[in-house]
């Protein structure tokens, strides 16, 4: 890959040493075109399944069958005055919805999408992904102190509350995975879920799969865990005072933590990018017709990246049904099943697994 | 008197039997100074047990003020209709949230719209209009004079 | 350069109208047809403005469905001035537009909230059916779709009056361009006085 690209700045006339550099931005600018990309087609396919479950249509008018929907929400959030209270501090108001989005894009390149592209492909990939997701907690409480609202400091504590009790069976059920996997690196974990659908972790930590659905919900704040931005208790929680662009991030950061919550359950469990077949539709298909290898190789990725991505929207249609089918938790029920429930689950999950793997 | 009625209720009390409604609910005429007894004894009595007050309203005869109370008993599944006539330049009435606690929010919509003072009333300030509104508007010598009035006028 | 101010106005316009979210601001009975509009058979989805924001610093769209007594007015007209520019409003029923029903004799209701706020589109009904409402909508999104940027900016400020609530009878309200035509003044008139006043009782 990279021969050919410099190849092709080689025939612009650029030197050498501008490929080396530009080199390495390439995957992160890719990574956040398919942020991009991603946003913009799960805000309307929000909109759209939980209006098919409802018997409604969703937006329709916008462009053909509401396509545009997005478009006409961005462009608008982009031009809405951007109202900051007298009494807010300023440095943190503005800076809250960055803390809460960054570490979303960063989780985005840690991800294996494909054998070969993954951004950052280190040894420790799965720990620093947990790392990562405890900072957007620290945003959000920053994002309901300085709004200098009694409703946003409640929305704002209770999702630190939320964020941190989920968080522990959360990442006790991963545990599972590392020790399953016998490595903390993302593309391992993949790679050792290989030989189609019933090799998969699914079946090997089931109860883990169970929690570590549930805690990610919490973990992105939906329905029915939405308590910090309910909209009945706390007008809006933690992002009452937000009006135009600060509020598109905080909208942003919602729906792409969400996206990326799905590749983290479909790498761990689901078996990431491999096929639930023993082997590759394009080798099965095509290894007969095609004698050049690089070609099938192409043909390889192409459907390791949709087997990935049909899983993962999978994943996200199940968490849009329950959107739309459960109510909300309380905030006693929310602390009471987290820590009473799922915490123990977890811890049996994290024996039964490690037995398994001893004596199996 | 009592005999008149189903329920038994003890004379010193002083209740007066005034009529019967259509749909058989008796209405009785309780004294102001007794009613705090009064209905202590309709609430605990276990043959009157009037557990539930249903509603506390006033009434503007232009003689005299009333105080309606309509009671109601789950276990007999009975209701009941007291009034309580009040002088009309000095229309006060002891307060029955002691005994009901619904009475609490009633009587201050009573005190909003018709001026009844409730003596030994927990909160009593005006709770529909809003907090500094001159007059009390059901009466039936109300001029509306507030000024907020003229946002009604261009 | 007048072509790419248009283009510019046509995208914005268009995307402003086509993402209009309202304001949960439903005071008594015309709330019902609001959130029936927003149900299965009447989706106020199709048109985009489905996420009812109850933040008023998100919304902008404030419909008023419902009678505005003395007593919610100044909460109305502080929830109006959170809204964050671009905004409108939507006068949802008879009470909002005129003073519906209690317009004759009540003490508490303010009659037609152009009184307070500036209206962009009156919708009378009593209720208005949900399908009145979506026809409201629809007009306020050709509205918006014919506005100019550079016209907006002044119909702003036209419509910036100084509230003052103050115990004095003589306050007064404060325009800022006094040569634009006022389209709804502000609350307080110069001096209320009793004499003026001709409601009369019968005593019973």
């Amino acid at each position: 890959m990279y021969e050919l690209y410099a190849k092709i700045l080689n025939i612009f006339g650029i030197p050498e040493i501008f490929a080396q550099m530009s080199w390495t931005v390439f995957p992160f600018a890719c990574v956040a075109a398919l942020l991009v990309l991603v946003v913009i087609f799960l805000v309307l396919m929000e909109r759209k399944v939980l209006a098919y479950l409802t018997v409604r249509k969703g937006p329709n008018r916008v462009g053909p069958n509401g396509f545009l929907q997005t478009f006409a929400d961005a462009i608008k959030l982009l031009f809405k005055e951007d109202i900051m209270s007298r009494d807010a501090n300023k440095l943190l108001f503005t800076l809250a919805p960055i803390i809460v989005f960054a570490p979303v894009m960063v989780i985005y390149g840690l991800m294996p999408f494909t054998e070969h592209f993954v951004a950052i492909n280190i040894a420790v990939g799965l720990f620093l992904v947990f790392a990562l997701s405890s900072i957007t907690t620290v945003g959000i409480v920053l994002a309901g102190w300085a709004s200098n609202n009694k409703y946003s400091l409640l929305g704002g504590m209770r999702s630190a509350a939320q964020a941190i009790s989920y968080e522990i069976p959360l990442v006790i059920a991963v545990l599972s995975i590392a020790v399953l996997a016998g490595s903390l690196n993302m593309l391992e974990i993949v790679k050792s879920q290989a030989g189609g659908i019933f090799s998969w972790n699914l079946w090997h930590a089931f109860i883990g799969f169970i929690v570590l659905f549930i805690c990610s919900i919490a973990e992105v704040n939906r329905i029915p865990f939405d308590l910090p931005e309910a909209e009945s208790e706390l007008v809006s929680g933690y992002n009452t005072e937000y009006s135009g662009m600060k509020f598109a991030l905080f909208f942003l950061a919602e729906y792409s933590a969400m996206f990326i919550i799905s590749v983290l359950i479909v790498t761990l469990f689901l078996g990431g990018y491999l096929p639930p077949f023993s082997d590759y539709l394009s080798v099965i298909l095509f290894q007969n017709i095609l004698n050049n290898q690089a070609l099938l190789n192409v043909f390889i990725h192409i459907e390791q990246g949709f087997w990935l991505i049909a899983k993962t929207y999978a994943i996200i249609f199940t968490i849009m049904w329950i959107r739309a089918t459960l109510p909300r938790l309380r905030a006693d029920q929310l602390m009471a099943f987290s820590w009473k429930f799922l915490l123990p689950l977890s811890f049996l999950n994290l024996i039964l697994v490690a037995t398994f793997k001893l004596f199996v | 008197m009592p005999e008149a009625m189903n329920l038994v209720i003890d004379e010193k009390y002083g209740v007066k039997f005034l009529d019967k409604t259509s749909d058989n609910v008796e209405v009785i005429e309780v004294k102001p100074d007794m009613l705090v007894e009064t209905t202590t004894y309709l609430k605990m009595n276990k043959d009157t047990r009037f557990d539930v007050l249903l509603s506390v309203s006033g009434v503007d005869k232009s003689p005299y003020f009333e105080v309606v109370y309509h009671l109601y008993s789950t276990v007999f599944n009975k209701k009941l209709i007291l009034k309580a006539v009040l002088n009309k330049n000095c229309p006060e009435i002891e307060s029955i949230s002691s005994v009901y606690s619904a009475a609490n929010w009633h009587e201050r919509e009573t005190y909003d719209l018709f001026g009844i003072n409730f003596q030994n009333h927990p909160d009593l300030e005006r709770i529909l209009l809003p907090g500094d509104w001159k007059g009390h508007p059901l009466r039936k010598d109300y001029v509306n004079n507030d000024e907020r009035l003229s946002w009604n006028e261009r | 350069m007048k072509i790419i101010l248009t283009a510019v106005d046509a995208l914005y316009n268009w995307a402003r109208s086509n993402s209009l979210w309202p304001l949960t601001f439903a005071t008594s009975c015309c709330g019902i047809e609001m959130i029936s509009t927003s149900a299965a058979t009447f989706d106020i989805a199709r048109f985009g403005a489905e996420v009812f924001r109850a933040s008023p610093r998100q919304a902008d769209l404030m419909i008023t469905a419902g009678t505005i007594t003395h007593k919610m007015a100044p909460a109305m007209v502080q929830l109006y001035e959170q809204m964050p520019e671009p905004k409108y409003v939507i006068a949802m029923g008879a009470c909002c537009v005129t003073g519906g029903m209690y317009e004759n004799d009540s003490y508490s209701v303010v009659r037609g909230i152009d009184r307070l706020i500036p209206v962009d589109v009156y919708l009378p009904g009593c209720p208005p059916r949900p399908e009145a409402l979506l026809d409201a909508i629809i007009k306020l999104q050709e509205k918006i779709k014919t506005e100019s940027l550079m016209q907006r900016r002044k119909y702003l400020e036209a419509h910036k009056p100084k509230v003052i609530y103050s115990d004095d009878k003589n306050c007064e309200v404060l325009l800022p361009h006094p040569e634009i035509e006022v389209i709804h003044w502000g609350v307080q008139k110069t001096g209320y006085d009793k004499s003026n006043d001709k409601t009369e009782v019968e005593s019973a």
